[in-house]
């Protein structure tokens, strides 16, 4: 997997500064994104999971350099993205495409859905004529499941499931190599969300596309992804091949994570569960000391606020960031 | 799927893609605009009030400087073509209502384009640039907002003298500022649009992503804005003539008609009825206009 990754992402620091604490105080900054690395094969699926504000959407943006990761490197087929200029970043946002969570706020309402979708082609192949162009747009929309002949209305006619195929053939006429999906179907219905995720997985397996699928539904990324990657407070908890992810959960993190999703078993006694992960993550811009997670773990202990946990390789190429895994796992 | 392949009718998408309809957002927005009377009603008073203001004074019986020592202050008749009265110096007052809403629509029209251009341009870049280059910008704003307009316009007159052309620009000059900051306003929000950041994703340079994507999306409010610019700086022109700084003598401006005959009032008040009528009727229009382009133009509202 080591040599054949079409993106590997190491060491990406995302800071965003907060202005300075008073007016003589020094610069703050908020840390969303530490230390993340990852590999990701072609035609590969990647879930990244974690709570609101855990820095999965900014760790998107990086991989994109919509943001300028502070530190650490985004490598496409061996090239460090990071090191390049807007005007040498070009022809490498044809192999990067994006798709939002919102769908209506990503299509620019004053341009037709035809203009919306030709865009990328128009950018990356001049050289091929409008008529050409047309064709590879009705064929986009048809594939993505839509009537050619709605290219020329505006987004505010269409459904959020529609607006979401329009961006998603928007993002895959160019042909990209990684589509990074950033939340694609939180806003939409579960039946559309259904719908969204089979399309999203037909055209990656016609593609050949690889996803970095950022979810905070455990189940959607189950269902969507071959590895899994649980980030918190912008750090990295535990990555893993799905089944093994799910079936065995090492960090104590992940553990409260699955343990949270939702069962639909009427006869399951909720009462006599207990509630694994309480409250709200604390702020990104002061992160508890050692290991980040500590102050809402069940099995924290004085040593867990002293260093910080390494991101431990284990056999199979699974990884964790936990002093205590092995010791949790003994009982 | 019945897709055939020698259909080369051209379907929506075609002739979107060759361009065949080339602002079809203007053509869905303009027959909205259509259906509201108020604004469509306003459009054709406004055109009625543009067309007699240059036809009447060209062939209307008396001129606008022509004094006649028999019809002084003498009240609105259909005798003698006096049909608004005449003024203190026995001009005819019709004929220069007509001549002045030449020179008010004049100034409330160019004086809004200047200022239109300038603020958009300067806006959208500070706003989506941003940083330095922003703060720079805004500041600059800043000062030139700090610089009175009536202290701005005496220099102005001073250096280069009494000329109508001056007036243009010394009201365009000044508001600009309001209209850049409306515009970065609206840019900074449009800016933190998902689709702002496809555009970049997809590599659009940023000339283009500020043409095609921020002004587009920043017009709403600034075609509401523009719509009370205009009826303001035709005021703004007005107290400049009553001070002496804008329009002289004998060309004359619905601002000038009216500060002229407000010192009249008890004695001859058409001399302010009339002009003060079609200043107030103007304005009525751009402002039911400008209600019309914002619901036309905004297909979100819908």
């Amino acid at each position: 997997m080591a040599s054949d990754a079409v993106l590997r992402v190491a060491n990406v620091t995302v800071d965003y500064p907060l202005g300075r604490a008073g007016l003589f105080g020094p610069r703050r900054i908020l840390r969303a994104v530490d230390d993340v690395s990852f590999e990701l094969a072609p035609g590969e699926c990647l879930g990244v999971v974690g709570e609101s504000g855990c820095g999965k959407s900014s760790l998107g943006r990086a991989i994109l350099q919509l943001v300028r990761p502070t530190a650490g490197s985004v490598s496409f087929d061996g090239v460090d993205l990071c090191r390049l200029s807007t005007a040498a970043l070009k022809p490498y946002r044809r192999d990067l495409q994006v798709v939002f969570q919102d769908p209506l706020a990503s299509l620019n309402p004053r341009m037709t859905v035809a203009e919306i979708v030709g865009e990328p082609l128009a950018v990356h192949r001049p050289g091929i004529d409008a008529r050409a162009r047309q064709r590879e747009v009705d064929r986009m929309l048809e594939r993505v499941g839509l009537r050619a002949g709605m290219g020329g209305r505006y987004p505010n006619e269409f459904s959020g499931g529609q607006a979401q195929r329009i961006s998603i053939a928007r993002a895959m006429i160019a042909g990209p190599r990684v589509l990074v999906c950033d939340e694609p179907v939180s806003s939409l219905d579960v039946s559309i969300q259904a719908q969204i995720c089979n399309l999203l997985r037909e055209l990656q397996r016609e593609t050949g596309v690889a996803l970095v699928f950022i979810s905070h539904d455990l189940a959607i990324v189950r269902y969507m992804s071959q590895r899994v990657l649980v980030m918190y407070l912008g750090r990295v908890m535990e990555e893993g091949r799905r089944d093994a992810f799910f079936a065995g959960p090492r960090h104590p993190y992940s553990q409260a994570l699955i343990a949270a999703v939702p069962v639909p078993d009427p006869d399951r006694d909720i009462a006599g569960e207990e509630a694994l992960l309480a409250g709200d993550p604390p702020s990104p811009a002061n992160p508890p000391s050692g290991c980040v997670f500590r102050t809402r773990c069940r099995h924290a202990v004085a040593a867990c606020a002293g260093d910080r946990p390494p991101l431990e390789t284990l056999d199979g190429g699974a990884r964790v960031a936990c002093g205590r895994w092995r010791e949790l796992a003994g009982n | 799927m019945a897709s055939r392949p020698g259909a080369l009718s051209p379907g929506p998408v075609t002739r979107a893609l060759r361009g065949d309809i080339p602002a079809s957002l203007w053509r869905q927005a303009s027959r909205r605009f259509a259906r509201n009377r108020a604004a469509m009603g306003s459009i054709v008073v406004l055109l009625l009030i543009t067309v007699t203001s240059i036809a009447v004074p060209m062939f209307w019986p008396h001129g606008i400087e022509d004094a006649s020592w028999e019809a002084i202050l003498a009240p609105p008749s259909f005798a003698d073509w006096h049909w608004f009265g005449t003024d203190a110096n026995g001009r005819d007052l019709l004929v220069r209502v007509f001549y002045g809403g030449r020179i008010s629509l004049a100034i409330g029209v160019l004086t809004t384009v200047v200022a239109l251009l300038i603020g958009v341009t300067w806006g959208t870049v500070a706003g989506y640039l941003g940083g330095r280059i922003d703060g720079f910008m805004m500041r600059f704003v800043d000062i030139l907002y700090a610089l009175p307009l009536l202290f701005f316009i005496i220099i102005l007159v001073t250096v280069f003298g009494r000329n109508i052309f001056l007036v243009f620009m010394a009201i365009g000059a000044v508001e600009w500022l309001t209209m850049s900051r409306i515009v970065r306003g609206q840019t900074l929000s449009v800016k933190a649009k998902e689709y702002v950041e496809s555009a970049v994703a997809i590599g659009l340079p940023k000339p283009v992503i500020l043409w095609r994507y921020i002004v587009p999306n920043v017009l709403g409010p600034v075609v509401v804005y523009v719509t009370l610019l205009i009826p303001t700086n035709i005021v703004v022109e007005s107290y400049l003539s009553f001070l002496g700084l804008g329009v002289q003598e004998p060309l004359t401006s619905w601002g000038l008609l009216i500060s002229q005959g407000a010192g009249q009032l008890d004695s001859a008040p058409w001399l302010i009825a009339f002009p003060a009528t079609f200043l107030a009727v103007t304005m009525f229009c751009f402002n039911f206009i400008g209600d019309g382009l914002r619901d036309a133009l905004d297909p979100r509202d819908r």
